[in-house]
């Protein structure tokens, strides 16, 4: 199949979708500053819950006071996060009838909202972008809590019979390969069994990473990765399971 | 960084050396400070947080008016696309309501409403018209597939430029719509 082919899906498995970029520490923010920001998103962002920072390399005590902040869609699907070294933009389904808005709406969301909070740090501050991300989790239903399940979904990893060692009932597992089209960038895939809060039922959480050093072609780097991330779930995922998420291309 | 995502970030941290900037120039910039204001002898200090020239009490800033709802009309139109004089099939009408929030997710809520219009052919047209520029996007009925195939058309009048998708395509509109689109809207 040509990579130039569009994939789709009628029910993709897609849980949340997360345009990133890291940048320089700008020292200068400080707590109010975050509320200043605010007000430049708060039509589309009324509500603000506060969360643990996200640390690089070893923490150390000029972290301490470090903040994340993540602004809120009324309804809770659309989020920002903010902190003094990176910006998300996060779209994530809440209920299962959920459009999912496609990767070329949300990051367009991205990029309007970073350039947004780069004209408010104009003058004075112009973010130096050190790296980009962007990440797909998928949570997909397990017809049983056995390891026997994650073999329908991915077509990597079945567990043949085990005498002694029968078979597991929680995994993790995860690798991590050059991103094509990337340059010193790496697509990170990681899944692990997990139960669904709503209806304690298993599920898999499949979370698709790639992550790389900004370059000057924001738009390019981010095809990339999507191509990264698409081409690299239809290799991962069987062509069944494929089916029951209806891929039409 | 997903919201239940776990953190893997081993990356080192360069250290900063971004330009120190004084925080009352970035306060400055946003027109925004505390003050805090009497009513009289008696009465209690009250806070007031101000941004962009607003004054409003702390508590309107902790539940914040906020202008992304979209008007009662529009609400409703897309409510009752099933029924007549649109009449639409219910998964076009789907399709029609998940096209609106994509672009409202990209866009946000500064972009205007569309005219929306049906062809001889049963797609419906949504075209916004603004200065120099022209968009519109078009949503074909769905196909034997199930699939709502769209196509894109954009104009700039002044420099007699125009753009658009090749053929019917699949998902979201491109992101180059989507870019010509938001500049097209700007305020």
């Amino acid at each position: 199949m040509s990579r130039t082919t569009k994939v789709d899906f009628t029910q993709p498995p897609i849980n949340e979708v997360v345009c990133g970029a890291l940048f320089e520490r700008v020292e200068a923010l400080r707590t109010a500053h975050f509320g200043l920001i605010w007000g430049a998103f708060n039509d589309e962002f009324p509500k603000t819950e506060d969360r643990q920072p996200l640390l690089r390399g070893t923490p150390d005590p000029s972290q301490l006071t470090e903040r994340r902040v993540w602004l809120l869609s009324d309804d809770e699907r659309n989020i920002l996060q903010l902190q003094r070294d990176r910006f998300h933009f996060n779209w994530r389904r809440l209920e299962s009838g959920d459009a999912y808005p496609h990767f070329e709406a949300v990051y367009t969301a991205f990029r309007r909202h970073l350039e947004t909070l780069r004209g408010l740090l104009l003058p004075q501050v112009d973010l130096a972008l050190e790296a980009f991300e962007l990440t797909y989790i998928n949570v997909m239903p397990l017809e049983s809590d056995t390891y026997r399940a994650v073999g329908q979904l991915l077509a990597d990893l079945p567990w043949g019979g085990k005498d002694f060692l029968g078979e597991p009932g929680a995994f993790q597992w995860a690798v991590e390969l050059p991103a094509k089209g990337a340059a010193d960038s790496m697509l990170r895939v990681a899944a692990q069994s997990a139960t669904r809060r709503s209806d304690d039922s298993p599920v898999l959480r499949l979370e698709l990473t790639v992550r790389g050093a900004a370059t000057e072609d924001m738009d390019a780097w981010f095809d990339a990765a999507h191509e990264n991330i698409i081409y690299g779930f239809l290799d991962l995922t069987t062509k069944e399971a494929q089916a029951t998420w209806g891929r039409r291309a | 960084m997903g919201t239940t995502s776990l953190s893997f970030d081993r990356r080192e941290s360069g250290s900063s050396t971004a330009e120190q900037v004084a925080a009352p120039s970035l306060l400055a910039r946003m027109g925004a400070g505390l003050t805090m204001t009497r009513r009289g002898d008696d009465a209690e200090p009250q806070l007031r947080f101000t941004v962009r020239g607003q004054r409003d009490p702390v508590g309107s800033i902790l539940s914040p008016a906020h202008g992304s709802e979209e008007p009662e009309e529009w609400r409703v139109f897309l409510e009752r696309l099933e029924a007549p004089p649109v009449a639409l099939g219910r998964f076009h009408a789907g399709a029609f309501r998940a096209l609106w929030k994509h672009l409202r997710v990209a866009i946000g809520p500064r972009l205007p409403l569309p005219q929306v219009a049906p062809d001889d052919e049963g797609a419906l047209r949504l075209c916004w018209s603004r200065d120099q520029y022209y968009a519109e996007l078009v949503l074909h009925r769905p196909d034997d597939q199930e699939r709502c195939l769209h196509e894109w058309f954009f104009r700039d009048r002044v420099r007699d430029e125009h753009d658009g998708s090749k053929e019917p395509e699949t998902g979201a509109p491109a992101v180059r719509f989507l870019r010509l689109l938001e500049d097209a809207t700007a305020g």
